[in-house]
């Protein structure tokens, strides 16, 4: 074991650590806890979907705590204006008018999480300025190049409403590394502890229970370059990940049927190279998070789902049905891809 | 002398050029009586126009009724050298209530001569014609008024009956095979028996080599009957609802494991290291015993 290994075992620990400190606020919800954080080591954005009051804000906050660093946060309005993310000014005491940086440049590069709520209820235009902030971790303003390399957005919207929303863009979406849908826990106990225990009604009560800062967030990115260089895919797995691939643009090619769906016109476009390479760098961490330094085809499949169901596009026609659509097809193509 | 001659032969010729050509008829049937209504009557009229006559084909009589007994049904005239046959075919189109004398209609035809214009005429035909009936007919068996009908005529039925029989058995026998192969018939146990299969194949492919790369090919032969067996690809992660499902394989369930995990190194593992004896490696020995029991519990799930 040299020096390196030593040091990412040191880091898995921290990110189990990063885990635990977030079932502290938030249970019965490990699984979204585990994608969100493969997403934080392998620097992707991510959107969480569900709906109301499920704990979505909660458990972002919560993990935007763990991680420690600068956190903002906006709330996604009809009204709200690109450049309401960049500046906002006000009249001072003194009756001048003062121009201060907003949200998004208020931490420099300190900025580690930026949490965007209900992003689905902001115009276009903010999502757009949001394309490059997410892609380039830049933005452009006051006449200088505003740069935030530790930042990773999060977002979520609820997917009951439809009035005063705006649909996110394909591009928009495909940004997102992972697309996290959050349901409420199933078991019993937990349902029985969300009711009725007083600790769970108080959320900033709740959220301090999780200890700030445990991983050292401006170490993050040389960390996920270590982890993405050091786990190894083999030949069989590559051949198996790229079947994956082409199985999101040709699924009847391999097998895949859905009953009352003409496959050979259902997928519009499949997965972009993006999205790709986000499932693999997803992969490894969750390789790396289970202690191995290569990847299975169960650490593609654990992703699979979140990393690309949002990237593949229907034709107008099937586009209407995508909810009822993309969940079988995902499951068709993991069943019927095979490996090695 | 040769004076006379030509003087005769111009006195005969005055003499014959008003007279008429030369014209003849017979018909067929020759007799000229016991006809009825329907019967065909050939005359054929033999027509020697004289000298320097030529016949006006335009004064043949043309093809329709002629007359209230006969219908010409069609006119020919043929030129055979300096005679003409004309052949006329007449029909009884009519019956008499009783037996009478009808003719067939005179033949006019006109001949030219020189600048004169000749007519030649055949005499009217007489003949005698007869109802098919009397007018009272006393009922009797057969001469009722109307006769019953006469039964349809029997076919002989027992070669289409034959053909039927063969075609039928034809379809019938794609019906078959296509219902057989719709609903999953499996004469070879292709798809019901995967096991049994990926054990044919492995004994082929591992009788002949052994070396890493056959274990490799012999192992995916393995997966792909555990695929076909469960309905889609099957991972190590899914093992357990796989056996579940499945209680008659359970008692291979520690080998297939442990072939999981061999598989899983084998194929996704960081490369073994020099005289390191891999944990869970798979010998060919043991990948051909594993298969074999499997397609013996294969055979009792059935």
């Amino acid at each position: 074991m040299n020096l390196n290994d030593a040091l990412l075992a040191d880091w898995r620990d921290k990110a189990l650590r990063l885990e635990t400190e977030v079932r502290h606020a938030v249970v019965g919800q490990d699984h979204a806890i585990r994608l969100i954080n493969i997403a934080v080591f392998a620097r992707g954005h991510v959107l969480l979907e569900g709906d109301v009051g499920v704990g979505k804000t909660t458990l972002l906050r919560a993990v935007a705590r763990a991680i420690g660093g600068a956190y903002e946060r906006i709330e996604g309005t009809i009204d709200l204006m690109p450049n309401d993310l960049v500046y906002h000014t006000y009249i001072s005491e003194e009756g001048k008018p003062r121009v201060e940086p907003g949200p998004l440049l208020k931490s420099g590069d300190a900025l580690s999480v930026f949490f965007f709520n209900e992003i689905n209820r902001a115009r276009p235009q903010v999502q757009s300025l949001l394309l490059r902030a997410m892609a380039e971790r830049s933005v452009s303003a006051f006449n200088r190049e505003h740069r935030f390399p530790h930042m990773l957005v999060f977002a979520d919207r609820n997917r009951v409403e439809k009035e005063e929303t705006f649909e996110l863009s394909s591009a928009a979406r495909d940004r997102f590394m992972l697309e996290i849908p959050m349901d409420t826990p199933a078991e019993r106990e937990i349902q029985t502890a969300l009711m009725f225990d007083p600790a769970f009604h108080d959320t900033d009560r709740l959220i301090e229970r999780v200890a700030e800062a445990v991983v050292p967030y401006r170490e993050l990115n040389d960390i996920a370059a270590a982890i993405q260089a050091s786990v190894k895919a083999s030949d069989a797995l590559q051949h198996y990940a790229l079947d994956l691939w082409h199985a999101t643009r040709t699924p009847e090619k391999f097998g895949v049927s859905l009953s009352g769906v003409d496959m050979g016109r259902l997928v519009l476009s499949g997965a972009s190279p993006r999205g790709t390479a986000m499932l693999m760098r997803a992969a490894r961490v969750t390789a790396w998070l289970a202690g191995r330094d290569y990847l299975t085809p169960e650490d593609l499949q654990g992703v699979f789902r979140q990393t690309i169901s949002h990237r593949v596009f229907f034709t107008p026609v099937y586009e209407m049905r995508r909810a009822d659509l993309i969940e079988p097809l995902i499951s068709q193509i993991l069943g019927h891809v095979a490996a090695p | 002398m040769r004076a006379e001659r030509i003087a005769l032969l111009a006195a005969w010729s005055l003499a014959a050029g008003t007279a008429h050509a030369a014209i003849e008829a017979e018909t067929q049937p020759a007799r000229q009586f016991g006809y009825t209504i329907g019967d065909v009557i050939h005359q054929t009229v033999r027509l020697s126009p004289g000298a320097g006559q030529t016949l006006i084909e335009e004064s043949l009589p043309k093809p329709g009724r002629a007359g209230a007994w006969v219908e010409r049904r069609d006119v020919e005239a043929v030129r055979a050298g300096s005679e003409w046959r004309i052949e006329l075919r007449y029909q009884f189109i009519n019956s008499p209530p009783d037996l009478r004398t009808v003719a067939l209609p005179a033949l006019r035809v006109q001949l030219r001569d020189g600048d004169r214009i000749v007519d030649d005429v055949l005499a009217e035909a007489p003949l005698t014609v007869a109802p098919l009936t009397p007018t009272v007919v006393l009922a009797r068996a057969g001469l009722e008024e109307m006769r019953p009908d006469t039964p349809p005529p029997l076919i002989d039925v027992q070669p289409r009956r034959q053909r039927i029989a063969l075609y039928g058995g034809i379809a019938g026998l794609i019906g078959l095979l296509w219902a057989g192969w719709y609903f999953g018939v499996d004469l070879r146990g292709r798809r019901t028996r995967p096991f049994a299969r990926a054990e044919r194949t492995l004994r082929r492919q591992l009788a002949k080599d052994r070396s890493p790369d056959a274990m490799r090919d012999g192992m995916r032969t393995l997966h792909r009957a555990f695929d076909a067996t469960a309905g889609s690809t099957l991972f190590a992660q899914a093992l357990d609802d796989f056996f579940d499902k499945r209680p008659a394989l359970a008692p291979a369930r520690e080998a297939v494991s442990q072939f999981f995990a061999a598989s899983r190194n084998e194929f996704f593992g960081t490369p073994a290291q020099d005289g390191d004896a891999r944990e869970g490696s798979f010998e060919a020995a043991n990948l051909l015993a594993l298969a074999r029991r499997l397609k013996a519990l294969e055979r009792e799930m059935a």
